[in-house]
């Protein structure tokens, strides 16, 4: 600096002298006065020279300590400056860059800054740099810069000033870029840390089976986990930020959740521990949650949303009430269920168990269902087939006959289907039965009236066609046989069309009687069983007289009670029938009564007639049949009878030792009979 | 063989007025047959077994053709069907049924029970003789029968 100092100084006095020298030389003249005061003059200007000299040094050593108090500054800044030129070649760096990188000041002037960057930093930059250069205001562009000794992420400000030179440096028209370097690699470091522990806090609550949600003040989500996302079928980026009510809450739910929300904001309320509410996902479905809530607070306790953490219990809610359902149907249907052990000892019956068998829950409790259901009449097929199924721990269905604890029976459809556990181990038996007596008995009956109904279409196939046939066919050799004027055949034609067409009548006329049993009723009225038989006898005293049959009626004091013309048409058919089929008895007998046998009445008809081979005798009662083809019969009376037997829920057979040993038919009418009780009381 | 003997049909019929159309008919067509009426299926059952009144069997010739009624008292025209068919002395007499049930189950049953033939009775009295014709021309002249 001093030498610089000294060198203008020398050169001013040289010049000075030169300039002077190249002036007119006109002061050789002057007076010694004038000398004197030119003399004085010049010492005043030399001092004033010098005065000035050293203000101007002043200055100079002023402007100097500036100088260097800015490069201090420069230098010794705590980010990093680099002026590039348009090419990104450096032109400056100060001392901070120079440290950061590693590199000699001096050695940094002249390299690319994209030099310093490795791999796709340094293409990056280099991509972006002209845009950068020409317009830096509000970028920045974070590069990592090689450096030998540690990682190294800088971020990167630029100022465009074409003007901004540093003292000393050489003036250039050319634009460069001060280029602020930041380190800012601690700060990365610390947010790469901070990424992490938040990651590691997301996979944690991501992990964790339950679902967290956290909800702002403004009843927005500020956080929801994995679980909530996948319960409400949305991604995490759909739900954060959206109002939890109104996006998630089913409406109906909404008003109470968002009272109580809004109670808890405000601090009013501590929050509940436990709470379950409805959540609608996606696809419109609800689920029910259960959430354990927490109020969220800020360090001077204000408070800044709520936690929760919730669990989804649909299926377990629902299978608490279909389970709930369940019981309820178990306990009042009204069909009889028991519950086994794997062991089939009964665990728990319900009230129509209890009403069905008679066997209150304590009694049956401990035994094997078919201890207290079954008896002496059960059908033991069914009972070995219930075990074997039950042992093999499959379902059984089938219908058996039931006793009640008291003997009566009854008929049930049984239901047994084994419980098995997760492991498909047999861990009990559900048993349902279903009173089916009154069904059954219908359906029994149905049968029969079938049957009956198939006979009668038979009927009409067949025994109303057979009279048909032979009316027909003897027209024809009446016809023949007028022309042969042959009075015998004639007379034999017309005698068979004759008793066909008199069949035909009979049997239109007893069907027509038959159909009536059970369809057209009179009143019932109570009269005395003698009454009833003397009628039968006045409407079959023709038959009885012409074969001279002596009819003996053991006189009872029972009343029947019932639709009389049918009753008495019992009677009528049964000693027209024994009238009917008397054969070749010389002394032919009947004898009416009836007889108690137990706790029954049995009525008898019995005749010393033809008598029947035991192994007709179940025949007879079916429709239309009759055992001797030449009888007038048309097999109906029986029938008929036994209808009308049924009517009052009794039976009907036949007693005979064989051919020509008479014939007994028995009977009962329970519903008819009147009780000597009763009609005493 | 044939012309010397006659040849037996047994008739197994209840209703009289219908065995006396098939007599006369036979009469009319196969005079030079015989035919055996009985009038319920133990009466059939019995003449076949040799058995009571027909123990003789110069009373109870084998029958080369039976026309059986179904319903019949006493013994049921199927089950009569039946015990012919499982016999193995009377299960080739070839059986004709001859009814006036047209019923679908008669019909089935008959067949089931190996029945050679089902007819109907015709309730139109031309058609009656005609088929009685037809019928003892069949089973009594065309039919080969086991000896």
């Amino acid at each position: 600096m001093n030498d610089d100092r000294g060198d203008p100084h020398a050169s001013l006095r040289n010049r000075a002298e030169a300039i002077l020298a190249r002036l007119p030389q006109e002061h050789a003249d002057f007076s010694p006065t004038e000398i004197r005061r030119l003399i004085y003059d010049l010492s005043v200007h030399q001092i004033e020279l010098e005065l000035q000299n050293e203000e101007l040094r002043n200055i100079q050593e002023q402007l100097e300590r500036a100088k260097n108090r800015y490069a201090r500054l420069y230098h010794q800044a705590p980010v990093g400056y680099l002026t590039l030129d348009a090419n990104g070649i450096i032109q400056q760096s100060n001392q901070t860059f120079a440290d950061m990188v590693g590199v000699e000041n001096s050695k940094l002037i002249g390299q690319a800054l994209s030099s310093f960057m490795g791999g796709s930093d340094h293409d990056v930059f280099l991509g972006r740099f002209r845009s950068f250069f020409n317009n830096p205001d509000g970028k920045s562009v974070d590069v990592a810069l090689r450096v030998a000794s540690r990682n190294l992420t800088a971020r990167l400000t630029g100022r465009r000033e074409a003007d901004t030179f540093l003292p000393g440096e050489r003036e250039t028209t050319k634009p460069t870029l001060l280029v602020i370097v930041n380190d800012i690699s601690a700060q990365k470091a610390m947010e790469k840390a901070l990424r992490q522990e938040q990651d590691a806090s997301r996979q944690y609550l991501d992990v964790v089976g339950a679902i967290v949600v956290a909800l702002r003040p403004d009843r927005t989500v500020g956080l929801i986990n994995q679980a909530g996302c996948r319960l409400l079928g949305h991604a995490q980026g759909e739900i954060i930020g959206t109002d939890w009510f109104e996006q998630f809450l089913p409406e109906r739910a909404r008003p109470e959740a968002e009272a109580i929300f809004a109670r808890l904001m405000a601090g009013m309320i501590e929050p509940v521990e436990y709470v379950e509410n409805a959540v609608l996902t996606r696809n419109g479905e609800e689920r029910i949650v259960a959430w354990h809530n927490a109020v969220l607070r800020d360090a001077a306790g204000y408070v800044t949303g709520t936690l929760s953490s919730g669990e989804d219990v649909t299926e377990r809610r629902q299978a608490e009430a279909e389970l709930q359902q369940l019981s309820l149907v178990a306990a009042h249907t009204t069909n009889a269920v028991f519950i086994t052990d794997a062991k089939q000892r009964i665990e728990w019956v319900n009230r129509a168990f209890v009403r069905l068998t008679g066997f209150a829950p304590a009694e049956a409790c401990g035994k094997s269902p078919d201890e207290v259901l079954q008896g002496t009449e059960t059908d033991p097929a069914a009972v070995a087939a219930i075990r074997a199924t039950l042992d093999a721990g499959q379902s059984y269905e089938g219908e058996i006959l039931g006793y009640h604890r008291d003997g009566s029976t009854y008929w049930v459809q049984l239901l047994i289907d084994p419980v098995c556990d997760a492991e498909d181990r047999v861990t009990g038996f559900i048993g349902v039965q279903t009173d089916i007596t009154a069904r059954r008995q219908a359906r029994l009956e149905l049968q029969e009236k079938n049957v009956e109904l198939e006979r009668f279409i038979y009927l009409v196939s067949h025994d109303l066609k057979s009279p048909l046939v032979t009316i027909k066919a003897f027209l024809g050799y009446l016809k023949q046989d007028l022309v042969r004027a042959d009075a015998e055949r004639i007379a034999q034609d017309i005698a068979y069309m004759r008793a066909a067409a008199d069949r035909m009548g009979q049997l239109l006329e007893e069907l027509l009687g038959l159909s009536r049993v059970g369809r057209i009723a009179h009143p019932p009225v109570r009269v005395g069983f003698c009454e009833v038989v003397e009628e039968a006898l006045r409407l079959t005293a023709g038959g009885i007289a012409e074969r001279g049959v002596a009819v003996q009626v053991n006189d009872a004091a029972l009343i029947l009670v019932g639709d009389r013309p049918r009753l008495m048409e019992i009677w009528q058919n049964l000693v027209e029938n024994g009238v009917k089929y008397m054969g070749e008895q010389a002394s032919p007998r009947i004898e009416i009564g009836v007889e108690r046998c137990g706790r029954e009445q049995v009525f008898f008809v019995r005749d010393n007639g033809m008598g029947i081979e035991p192994c007709y005798q179940e025949k007879v009662f079916g429709l239309f049949e009759k055992l001797d083809p030449k009888s007038e019969g048309t097999g109906l009376g029986l029938a008929l009878v036994k209808r009308i037997v049924e009517l009052y829920r009794g039976r009907i057979w036949l007693e005979s030792a064989g051919a020509g040993q008479g014939t007994c038919v028995r009977f009962t009418l329970p519903d008819a009979v009147e009780e000597r009780g009763e009609a005493q009381t | 063989m044939k012309e010397e003997e006659p040849m037996v049909v047994l008739l197994v019929e209840d209703e009289p007025a219908h065995a006396e159309i098939v007599r006369r008919n036979f009469v009319d067509f196969c005079p030079a047959n015989r035919l055996v009426h009985v009038a319920d299926g133990q009466a059939a059952l019995d003449y076949l077994f040799r058995r009571a009144q027909y123990r003789d069997p110069e009373r109870s010739p084998r029958p080369a053709l039976v026309l059986l009624d179904l319903r019949l008292p006493k013994v049921d025209g199927l089950e009569v069907l039946r015990t012919i068919k499982t016999d193995p002395m009377l299960c080739r007499i070839p059986v004709v049924i001859l009814t006036t049930s047209a019923a679908e189950t008669d019909v089935a049953k008959a067949y089931d029970s190996h029945a050679n033939s089902y007819l109907v009775k015709p309730v139109d009295f031309p058609r009656f003789v005609a088929l009685m014709e037809t019928l003892g021309r069949y089973w009594l002249t065309w039919n080969e029968n086991s000896a």
